[in-house]
């Protein structure tokens, strides 16, 4: 008989375990586990803002992003996050205006996107607060391996999130670098912020003093010092070498006029183009002829702004 | 018995709901219980505990918080919280609220909160 009783306990003890896990697990039943590593997070989404337009992470690549989850009616830990963000925009510096806060509404029920915007604004700090339909939101939670549900307690308040701290933070190509949390000090929240992106505009600057090596030495003798294509050897070829700041371009897989991608400049530098002067560059690193690209962009700045955002994934 | 760093949570005129933070000071040798609470500046006034295990945050509702004897209970931000809800007005910063606490024995106790962020 007592032999049965253990039996009966552990199998009960089991089954509560298993409970209690299942409590704490993703959608998809794989067990919700804090540390959801920073790769084959697929950051990219569209969700609604403010004004109930349509906003896509990929469109805010000129800004680093810092992306949470939450709801308005959570009194406690929602307050305290954007307190904390307050903090570590102070700690940003000039750095601050490189970083934008992304807030994504899990409670479509009750938190409206005019609502959003108030709380948001109410801190003073760079952001904007989205959402969208339950599965529009689901999606995104999902893609984020992040974890929350909806929980009705016996309040005034009715229901209730639970949910995680994970606060992620974006890189102007839309990858993972960091994974924030509640108990993380805002001094460390922004050093971390702040290396990486000195690391980025390091790495950045260093394709640039490439690129321009590269034109200096390989380009400009008929595209030109400012890429006006007006080299001193420009009135010699024909067709006239292309002029970067002003010229359509001719070999664009976009539609005719629009500017071309990277990957079509890196053709165009590596093949060459055929019945005119340009040679090619095959012979250049495959990383010298991307930095030479980056270069040629930075000539006309206003020109590639919108444009970087699409195409910089294709590389 | 005492009841010291009364705050509430300041928040945008359009919320609803806010947290109030107090540490209840037990100096007596008996256990004391919060058992309730109001708010002029709320509809009702619960006790809520933030509970974040492996950065999951869970929040629920206690029926009731005892503190004690000769010890002390902080309700501080990530923790336990006096849970505001309903609010009747907005909340500006330097304009106190008044807290009533209602404690076992039908001891009650009105405190005045700061607002702050």
């Amino acid at each position: 008989m007592k032999y049965r009783f253990w039996i009966y306990a552990v199998a009960l003890i089991l089954f509560v375990g298993i409970s209690l896990v299942r409590g704490c697990s993703a959608p998809d039943g794989d067990p919700y586990k804090r540390d959801v590593g920073l790769s084959g997070i697929e950051t990219s989404f569209s969700l609604k803002g403010p004004r109930g337009q349509v906003f896509q992470l990929e469109e805010h690549r000129d800004k680093a992003v810092l992306l949470f989850f939450g709801f308005l009616s959570c009194p406690d830990v929602c307050p305290m996050m954007m307190t904390k963000l307050s903090g570590v925009y102070s700690l940003l510096g000039d750095d601050r205006d490189e970083v934008l806060t992304v807030f994504v509404s899990i409670d479509p029920d009750r938190d409206t996107p005019e609502a959003i915007k108030e709380y948001l604004d109410y801190f003073k700090i760079p952001s904007i607060g989205l959402t969208g339909s339950k599965k529009e939101i689901d999606e995104v939670v999902a893609r984020y391996k992040t974890y929350y549900e909806r929980v009705s307690i016996d309040s005034a308040v009715g229901y209730v999130f639970n949910h995680t701290d994970h606060l992620y933070f974006i890189d102007r190509k839309g990858k993972v670098r960091s994974i924030f949390h509640a108990e993380d000090k805002n001094e460390k929240v922004a050093k971390k912020i702040k290396k990486i992106l000195d690391e980025d505009a390091l790495e950045s600057g260093s394709a640039l003093v490439t690129g321009k090596l590269v034109y200096v030495t390989k380009c400009m003798i008929c595209h030109g010092a400012t890429g006006a294509g007006d080299g001193p050897t420009a009135a010699k070829v024909s067709p006239r070498p292309r002029n970067f700041l002003t010229d359509d371009f001719k070999f664009v897989s976009g539609p005719q006029g629009s500017l071309p991608t990277d990957q079509d400049l890196f053709k165009i530098v590596t093949e060459g183009s055929y019945g005119t002067a340009m040679p090619s560059w095959k012979d250049l690193s495959e990383k010298e002829r991307w930095a030479v690209i980056e270069y040629i962009k930075s000539l006309a700045p206003e020109r590639w702004k919108k444009e970087d955002v699409h195409h910089e994934s294709s590389k | 018995m005492s009841v010291k760093d009364v705050w509430v949570r300041a928040v945008p005129p359009s919320q609803k709901i806010t947290a109030a933070y107090l540490t209840i000071v037990n100096g007596s040798d008996e256990e004391i219980v919060l058992e309730s609470a109001s708010s002029e500046a709320a509809a009702s006034v619960e006790i809520h505990e933030m509970k974040s295990q492996d950065g999951m945050m869970a929040m629920q509702r206690l029926p009731q918080l005892s503190v004690a004897a000769g010890s002390e209970s902080q309700l501080k931000p990530g923790g336990i919280h006096l849970m505001l809800i309903g609010l009747r007005r907005p909340l500006t910063e330097g304009e106190p609220v008044l807290l009533k606490l209602m404690f076992g024995g039908g001891l009650e106790l009105v405190v005045q909160a700061e607002v702050k962020r």
